[in-house]
């Protein structure tokens, strides 16, 4: 049965981003409650995801390195952009990823996500700490084919020492198209990675100036707004029957066919669909 | 009432003994007898931390306190906590171990563990009552003359899934656990074997069960004293996919009456 791999530290998986940073990146997103830059929201979203993936990992002895992980960005120029110790390193243990964030900010609390809840006695103005690894950037082109290209590069080292590891998830953040070529093979040709759990997972989130509703697992891509949206649906992997089953337990109603898509939404879910072990979502 | 008992555990594949979040209570094995005996198996949710601190405290404290309700166990071991947490944050400080950025919420969070908790008392020399506590998918089985006559809370292998249900650390949550509490009794005679089992071992006898196996049988034939027989057995059942990779705890009673 293919995605069945147990996730451990002797058999960790992978997740690479890689992000859009072009100059259409500065414009505002659409929807949502504040107007904020796409470049903004994204490095938001992404340093949000690592710190979540690291508090979900942390144990009494440390974070597990359940995972590696790893940010590309794409814009002027292609390659890895963690700030600070961890600058030039494609793919990070998650350990050392939690260990060296490049900045700690103490921010308000302004989700209320069960990882953040209050502890006793916490006031309603209390802070979080709020660690990121890399800044927004919005300058260049939108090289995606470079960006695909240069993660089938790492990810085929990554493969040729964990042959048999869940398959490596790469999250594709992107507004819009490519400037290097026809995108669509070149995320073929990632798809193609396989270890003997089954073939890579491209999930690709589009985010848009566009008003029109976030969308996220669709099926069919009818109901999306642009051609380059369709686009990028059709370049997504339809979602594992284990994850589609874990996302149905927290309340979604996917489809067999839906893709690992998103179109102006928060995809950091993902993180919950993967099982490493007990999950406390009861009564917290 | 007299009783055998014995106990098996293991940590997952992968993880050191040290990592085992599992606990059960009584350590000691073999023969005791009392008109009231209690048992607990927990097992410590592997995406909180400290869970295994927090499960070890939960079968301590409802196997010690043996005529309070659950409802006093768990507000008992929610205060001990309290207390095992500034012990354990103090240390921290001592050994200049500061809390990490990525502890913070977990250990505001508190810890999680499933808990099945069984009570035996006794009615005559040959029977008596049990009844049994739990949260989650920690199970008890009831096995009279090579019968499953109970299995506890959950009834079948389908029912296992990666969020059970289960007992936080957070007093002000008292009142839900309570709510969400499963309970059951019944009839125990001389001669009976109950087993309490953590979910992956638990899933495996039920799946064994429901194919007409005899489950209690395979778990009937390990003893405390040769760990390595049960260890070879669990490594094997885990290579044939048969048992999933996680810790695995078992307590065995036979109730043998006076």
């Amino acid at each position: 049965m293919a995605y069945a791999a147990e996730i451990s530290r002797a058999n960790p998986t992978c997740f690479l981003f890689l992000i859009d940073q072009s100059e259409s990146m500065k414009n505002n997103i659409g929807g949502g409650d504040k107007p904020m830059q796409k470049a903004e929201a994204v490095a938001d979203a992404v340093n949000r995801l690592l710190s979540e993936l690291s508090i979900k990992c942390a144990k009494e002895d440390g974070v597990r390195d359940y995972f590696h992980v790893g940010v590309i960005g794409y814009g002027a120029s292609v390659g890895p952009i963690f700030d600070g110790v961890l600058a030039g390193r494609d793919l990070v243990p998650l350990s050392e990823v939690a260990a060296q964030p490049a900045r700690l900010e103490e921010r308000a609390r302004s989700y209320s996500h069960a990882a953040t809840a209050a502890p006793p006695g916490a006031g309603p103005g209390r802070t979080v700490k709020f660690p990121t690894w890399f800044s927004p950037v919005a300058y260049g082109d939108t090289p995606m084919c470079g960006a695909f290209g240069r993660a089938r590069g790492v990810l085929e080292a990554w493969l040729a020492e964990h042959p048999r590891s869940f398959p490596p998830i790469v999250v594709n953040i992107t507004d819009g198209e490519s400037t290097d070529g026809d995108a669509a093979p070149y995320a073929l040709a990632l798809q193609d990675l396989t270890t003997a759990d089954g073939h890579l997972l491209l999930f690709n989130l589009h985010l848009s100036s566009d008003q029109s509703e976030p969308i996220i697992f669709p099926v069919q891509d009818r109901y999306l707004p642009d051609d380059f949206a369709r686009k990028l649906h059709r370049m997504s992997s339809v979602l594992p029957d284990q994850m589609r089953a874990a996302a149905n337990r927290q309340g979604l109603m996917l489809d067999e066919a839906a893709r690992g898509f998103a179109f102006n939404a928060d995809i950091s879910a993902i993180v919950q669909f993967l099982d490493v072990g007990t999950q406390v979502l009861e009564l917290r | 009432m007299r009783a055998v008992v014995e106990s098996f555990w293991l940590p997952r594949a992968g993880s050191h003994v040290e990592e085992y979040e599992d606990a059960f209570y009584p350590r000691r094995t073999g023969t005791r007898s009392a008109k009231r005996m209690r048992f607990a198996v927990a097992d410590g949710a592997s995406e909180s931390l400290l869970s295994g601190m927090w499960a070890d405290l939960l079968v301590r404290t409802w196997c010690r306190a043996k005529r309070r309700r659950v409802g006093e166990v768990i507000a008992t071991a929610m205060s001990g906590w309290q207390i095992e947490m500034a012990a354990y944050l103090e240390g921290r400080e001592r050994h200049e171990r500061p809390i990490q950025w990525f502890e913070e919420p977990g250990l505001a969070q508190g810890a999680h563990a499933t808990l099945v908790g069984l009570d035996l008392t006794t009615a005559s020399p040959t029977s008596g009552r049990w009844t049994a506590v739990a949260m989650g998918d920690s199970c008890v089985f009831q096995v009279r003359e090579g019968e499953l006559l109970t299995s506890f809370p959950l009834e079948s292998a389908a029912q296992f899934s990666t969020s059970p249900k289960l007992v936080p650390t957070r007093p002000h949550l008292l009142g839900r656990v309570l709510a969400n509490l499963d309970q059951a009794e019944g009839e125990w005679r001389a001669g009976d074997v109950f087993f309490l089992a953590t979910d992956a071992i638990a899933a495996w006898f039920l799946a064994g069960a429901e194919e007409g196996a005899a489950p209690w049988s395979t778990l009937g034939q390990f003893d405390s004293d040769r760990p390595e027989l049960f260890a070879a057995w669990v490594g094997e059942q885990r290579g044939l996919r048969q048992l999933r990779n996680d810790d695995v705890t078992v307590v065995r009673v036979e109730v043998s009456g006076r």
